[in-house]
């Protein structure tokens, strides 16, 4: 059946701009505001975020304009040409496993917080498997689905990301945000070690989903604002979060975002806790991450078993993400593995893409502009 | 098309047959095997008699009730009677028939037995003439059929009260009259082996997209099938998925609705027999959207647009919503409408989810019931269930009143949207959501609602995704979407129909 | 057609995936308040609390239609007597047919018995902070007596004890006498950064109860060290700037008036000299009008206005500094929120004296405080005088 122009398989910038917030806000940005406010005072813990950020609106860049060079060719097949196959299979690899991980992580961190605030006595497993279905369903789906689900998920989490913030005011204590710039320099050191940067992971689907754009060359400029959208929202969030709480308190907080959401008060007293409201919606948010990480790694094993059927690679990786998502026994060692996992992805994003620069630059491998 | 042995084809084989299939020059053998080939039917009407100078004998059929008879007589047997100086020779004779003297506008010739009984089953008349092996089809199509009338199932308050009917004639005429345009064009299909239904495909030519024209007439083309009663099984016989509870191409009653359809570059196909008119492609947007918001100005019809999708949610979500706070998350609801929801199902002995389910089945008994009785009746049904079972249902202790309010207000909001085929979609979905919402609670609600995104978004309607123009979005196409634009703020054809002509209005400046 | 099994089986493992929590709305016991006291009869060494929960019994507040079955009270009260907090809900569990279920918990009131205690204040504070099922917006109160008998006052408009409490300590618009109410997630607050807090007190009295003045809290050791009046607490209001409105009763040459405010600033301007002495400025600035006048002179003139501003300011300055002193001499200790202040404005040198702010060398307590007042009357409400 012939389709139109703009269905196929094909994406847009545009999308590639709503992509890069809905793989970078997941559950992240419920617990960022402890780990911030527990090493700098006051609200200073915007200084690294701000920094991480543009960082991050950088690497973005940095990787959008590397991958528009090789318009229509998949990861693999220009990594390939720069440094041979067999290494370009094992950064593919490398890129799978860790999208895989980062699914089991997001769907195994999804079900603790849903355990703790919409349910009570029902197992994490029977939380999380509804969810890694769902998950399963979207994926199946065409990969041009995936962009439109994140095109019309991403409005109604911005919005419900602004309600919070908005509403929130009334209760901010501008008292809380003192005092200013007293944090000594280890503490954003350590900052940016735990958090800054790694708040901001998700660049990686640049190197896979450029493959599908059809005018690369504005890729980068929409990767670079598709950033900035979280940057900002981490930013206000953030403030608010101190100026609500103060500082002492939000670092003792678990999940500090959802209990602003505790805070707020919805004119009209339509629901008595909009933390749940805000939990529910944001499941979507987590949805997203979790389904374009889960892509990622169908997208570079479809790379390289070529001749394996898209469905055939989901039903193997399922499992494997249930029982990867559940093997951690509690939240210390789920959050282990997720700073672990965090600092791969950050430095196998920025080693491949010095490697491929320099090989690229010194073995002249052309680029088809 | 269909062969020449049509009615072996349709004929079941061991039946013996003892006519010709071919017309003869014998006048008397050619009646007989008409008469034979449909078992001489008692509304079949065969007319004989003489005329000219050298009496040639002739013969009119037709079967009576399909025929305009006042059109046959006045055209056909007067002016045979009258006629004068006709040639003597059959062939010429045949000739001038054809040519002079009958004034019937639609005449064409038939060569076979075939032609003549479809001919006549259509509603055509036959001439006969003794010595020929050839007759004349002349198009007398009547007979009794009803009158335009107000849409029942669309009705608007402002906005033309013309509503399609069961013949195709009155209904093309209907749109050429909204839409004058030489560009304007009908294909003419026929569907069902034995019915025989005349089909129209109707679109823009210069506007639509000539793919979309190649693709809805290439699935039409497949269809074989004994008989289309209704638009409803060329549906889904044509539509993408069948699985799918979301109606992937519309329906209307509206020449208005249809019309308008047109000019944005969209396919509209007609069938004889039914007022039900489709409109391909249809979009998740669409489905929320009358023509009547067009009608008014553009404040009201914004407001009314974002009334709907209150009313989609409601229709939705508001009895899983019910059970998820309910049975899940009492916390959510505020403190005093908490104790006074748990005072009021002290007495209920089942969970939310069957007082929600056994209400909600009630009221889709009503709706069915209230659907077969005649209006006034109907109406009675209505407010004895509505009013009479809710109240009796309350004090018997079966469900909370605050089960009544949801499913009223549920089943209120279903019927604002704006059309059935999507109410009902959303009423089945209603009953997934209730399933999720009493397993899960909020948790279940959203999995669910992200499957049904999911499922939107991998959905297609003759290629274009049934979410566009959310996604994949065009900003453009957001004027009529959610808001509606004021009329001269809307320049542009819907970009995702991919028009050949992409302007729809040549100035785009409204003069004051 | 792959899909569609999908969906399909997404869909029966939803079904089939079972109801842990499902809990139907009237089967909670819904919590609305909570009293903790000290048990009458101690045993061991360690202190034994008694909490009173307050249950709502949905029946006895009535459907709208049926107007309220006024036989039945509409709330019960239990009482549980252990250490933990948590087995005593799970005790209730076992005493009550429906649960107790505390998402919908207005109000905690603490009696001033337990609250003296060591530390006694704070332990029972953790489960109803920690817990899941609390919300950051409980109100914490402290009660003069038995804390579980506030839980039984009548009221005519609002049936429910805790509800009635929960609305009156709203009325802080009304009467300066009222501090903000206190929200658990603020006292989680004061009690990380060990700040010094005020939590409202009522005292019970014939099935009735009032607001009267508040508990001053200790932030280190999270225990009541004094109590404060109505009149002191218009004055920390006056003194921290958060008086939302109030009265002011003041003798002029006419006989009693009494000075409404409707809009009062503060500006406090701290610092600390090369010899450590801490000062701190705090200028106040009042609004508002004539709201009661017990004598028949006319009002209206510019030269009286100015003469009230001043009777005014004398009357605010005299109650402030009353307040500080008994905060520096009787009380010893820092409840305004200065340390606060302090960290906020200028962290350098809060840094050297945060441990020696009310204890140590006590900084605050030689601190010198000056209150300057500049009041205002604006009008003398609808008349000038109501009889000549």
């Amino acid at each position: 059946m012939k389709r139109f122009k703009y269905a196929d398989e094909r994406i847009s910038e545009r999308d590639i701009m709503i992509a890069i917030p809905s793989i970078v806000m997941g559950v992240g940005i419920l617990s960022m505001p402890k780990q911030l406010a527990s090493v700098t005072k006051g609200a200073d813990g915007w200084i690294p975020l701000l920094l991480g950020g543009l960082f991050a609106v950088f690497i973005s860049w940095a990787i959008a304009k590397f991958a528009s060079g090789f318009q229509g060719q998949t990861f693999l097949t220009y990594a390939s040409k720069i440094v041979t196959k067999p290494v370009a299979i094992v950064l593919s690899l490398m890129f799978a496993i860790l999208s895989i991980f980062v699914t089991a992580y997001q769907i195994r961190k999804i079900s603790n917080i849903s355990q703790q605030y919409l349910f009570d006595r029902t197992p994490i497993e029977v939380i999380a498997l509804p969810f890694l279905l769902v998950v399963v369903y979207a994926v199946s789906g065409s990969r041009a689905g995936l962009f439109r689900i994140n095109m019309m998920f991403m409005p109604i989490i911005l919005s419900i990301a602004l309600i919070i913030v908005v509403f929130s005011v009334g209760w901010l204590n501008a008292g809380n945000l003192m005092p200013v710039l007293q944090t000594p320099i280890t503490g954003y050191t350590q900052v940016i070690a735990n958090t800054g940067a790694i708040s901001y992971l998700g660049f990686g689907i640049l190197w896979f989903y450029l493959s599908l754009v059809d005018k690369p060359k504005k890729a980068p400029k929409a990767a670079a604002l598709g950033m900035c959208i979280p940057v900002g929202l981490y930013m206000m969030i953030f403030i608010m979060c101190i100026g609500v709480f103060g500082n002492a308190v939000t670092s003792n907080l678990l999940y500090p975002t959802i209990e602003l959401a505790k805070v707020v008060e919805i004119p009209g007293g339509f629901f008595e806790r909009f933390e749940s409201v805000f939990f529910v919606i944001w499941i979507m948010a987590i949805f997203i991450t979790a389904t374009m990480a889960m892509d990622i790694g169908i997208f570079a094993l479809n790379a390289i078993f070529k001749n394996t059927e898209k469905l055939k690679i989901i039903f193997i990786l399922t499992p494997i993400i249930y029982f990867v998502g559940m093997f951690p026994r509690d939240v210390m060692e789920v959050d282990l593995i997720g700073s672990i996992m965090s600092w791969l992805m950050l430095i196998l994003n920025i080693t491949v893409l010095i490697l491929l620069t320099v090989v690229a630059k010194i073995r002249g491998v052309k680029r088809n502009e | 098309m269909l062969g020449r042995s049509f009615y072996w084809q349709n004929k079941k084989k061991n039946t013996e047959e003892n006519f010709s299939l071919e017309i003869g020059t014998n006048l008397t053998e050619n009646l007989s095997n008409i008469r034979k080939m449909l078992e001489d039917p008692s509304d079949l009407v065969i007319r004989e008699f003489t005329i000219g100078k050298a009496n040639h004998r002739i013969a009119i059929v037709y079967i009576d009730g399909i025929v305009n008879n006042i059109y046959i007589h006045d055209h056909i047997m007067e002016d045979l009677k009258n006629a004068s100086d006709l040639p003597v020779d059959k062939q010429e004779l045949f000739d001038a028939v054809d040519k002079e003297v009958i004034t019937v506008t639609g005449i064409e010739r038939g060569h076979s037995l075939d032609d003549v009984s479809n001919a006549i089953l259509s509603g055509n008349t036959v001439f006969y003439l003794d010595g020929v092996d050839q007759v004349l089809i002349m198009d007398t199509i009547g007979g009794e059929s009803r009158a335009i009338e107000e849409p029942q199932s669309e009705s608007l308050i402002r906005g033309s009260k013309e509503g399609f009917v069961e013949n195709i004639r009155t209904n093309t005429m209907m749109i050429r009259r909204y839409i004058a345009d030489p560009n304007l064009r009908f294909s003419t299909y026929k569907v069902g082996r034995r019915s025989k239904k005349e089909l129209v495909v109707s679109y823009m030519d210069g506007i639509v997209n000539p793919d979309m024209v190649d693709e809805v007439k290439r699935r039409l083309e497949t269809i074989d099938i004994d008989d289309a009663p209704e638009s409803g099984y060329i549906e889904q016989w044509i539509e993408d998925s069948f699985l799918s509870p979301f109606p992937q191409i519309l329906n209307t009653e509206r020449p208005d609705k249809a019309s308008e359809a047109l000019l944005k570059g969209k396919v509209v196909i007609l069938l004889d027999r039914t007022p039900f008119v489709l409109i391909a492609p249809a979009t998740f947007g669409g489905l929320l959207q009358s023509p009547e918001d067009n009608y008014w100005r553009w404040s009201l019809g914004t407001l009314v647009r974002m009334l709907r999708y209150l009313a989609a949610f409601i229709s939705v979500f508001l009895p899983a919503l019910y059970i998820a706070l309910v049975s899940y998350h009492p916390g959510l609801i505020p403190s005093d409408l908490a104790f006074s929801i748990a005072a009021s199902r002290d007495e209920v002995p089942f969970p939310p989810v069957m007082e929600a389910l056994i209400m909600t089945a009630t009221m889709e008994l009503l709706r069915e019931a209230g659907l077969r009785l005649p209006t006034a009746i109907g109406q009675t049904i209505g407010i004895v269930g509505g009013l009479v079972i809710g109240e009796a249902a309350v004090s018997a202790g079966i469900v909370s009143p605050i089960m009544v309010i949801v499913v009223a207000l549920n089943a209120i909001a279903s019927f604002a949207l704006p059309s059935y085929s999507i109410a009902i979609t959303f009423r089945i979905l209603q009953f997934g959501l209730m399933a999720a919402a009493a397993v899960f609670g909020l948790y279940g609600i959203i999995l669910c609602y992200i499957m049904i995104n999911i499922h939107i978004v991998n959905l297609m309607s003759f290629g274009v995704p049934y979410s566009t123009p959310f996604a994949p979005s065009f900003m453009n196409d957001w004027k009529d979407l959610v808001l509606r634009a004021p009329i001269a703020m809307m320049k542009r054809r819907p970009v995702y129909m991919q028009t050949n002509d992409k302007k729809l209005m040549n100035k785009g400046e409204r003069k004051q | 057609m792959n899909k569609a099994y999908l969906f399909l089986l997404g869909c029966f493992c939803l079904l089939l995936a079972g109801c842990w929590d499902e809990v139907n709305i009237e089967e909670r016991g819904f919590v609305i308040g909570v009293a903790l006291d000290l048990a009458e009869e101690q045993s061991g060494d360690k202190p034994i609390i008694t909490m009173t929960d307050q249950f709502v019994v949905p029946s006895g507040l009535g459907t709208p239609s049926e107007g309220g079955n006024n036989a039945e009270t509409p709330y019960n009260n239990l009482s549980i007597s252990g250490q933990s907090l948590f087995k005593i809900t799970r005790e209730m569990a076992l005493i009550q047919g429906n649960p107790p279920f505390y998402e919908h918990l207005k109000l905690i009131v603490v009696s001033e018995e337990l609250a003296r205690e060591p530390e006694m204040f704070a332990n029972s504070m953790d489960l109803l902070i920690r817990d899941h099922e609390m919300r950051r917006e409980t109100k914490v109160i402290i009660s003069d007596q038995k804390a579980k008998e506030l839980l039984e006052i009548e009221s005519q408009i609002e049936p429910l004890p805790a509800m009635h409490i929960d609305r009156v300590n709203e009325n802080m618009d009304k009467s300066g006498a009222l501090i903000e109410p206190l929200r658990i997630g603020n006292l989680n607050e004061y009690m990380l950064e060990k700040n010094n807090y005020l939590i409202p007190r009522v005292v019970p009295s014939d099935g009735k109860m009032m607001f009267n003045g508040a508990g001053v809290f200790d932030g280190k050791t999270n225990q009541l060290v004094d109590v404060i009046s109505g009149l002191e607490i218009v004055a920390v209001n006056l003194i921290t700037g958060d008086l939302k409105g109030g009265y002011i009763e003041f003798e002029s040459n006419d006989g009693e008036m009494v000075y409404e405010i409707k809009r009062a600033k503060s500006n406090i301007e701290m610092n600390i000299d090369e010899t450590g002495k801490l000062n701190i400025d705090i200028e106040i600035d009042t609004e508002g009008y004539i709201a009661e006048v017990f004598s028949d002179n006319s009002l209206l003139s510019k030269e009286y206005f100015n003469e009230l501003d001043k009777l005014i300011s004398e009357r605010m300055e005299k109650i402030t500094s009353n307040i500080i002193k008994k905060a520096q001499e009787d009380i010893g200790m820092d409840f305004f929120g200065f340390r606060k202040m302090m960290e906020e404005r200028h962290y350098k040198e809060w840094l050297k004296v945060k441990d020696n702010w009310d204890e140590g060398e006590n900084i605050f307590q030689n601190a010198s405080i000056n209150v300057t007042v500049d009041a205002t009357v604006r009008a003398t409400g609808t008349v000038d005088q109501t009889r000549d």
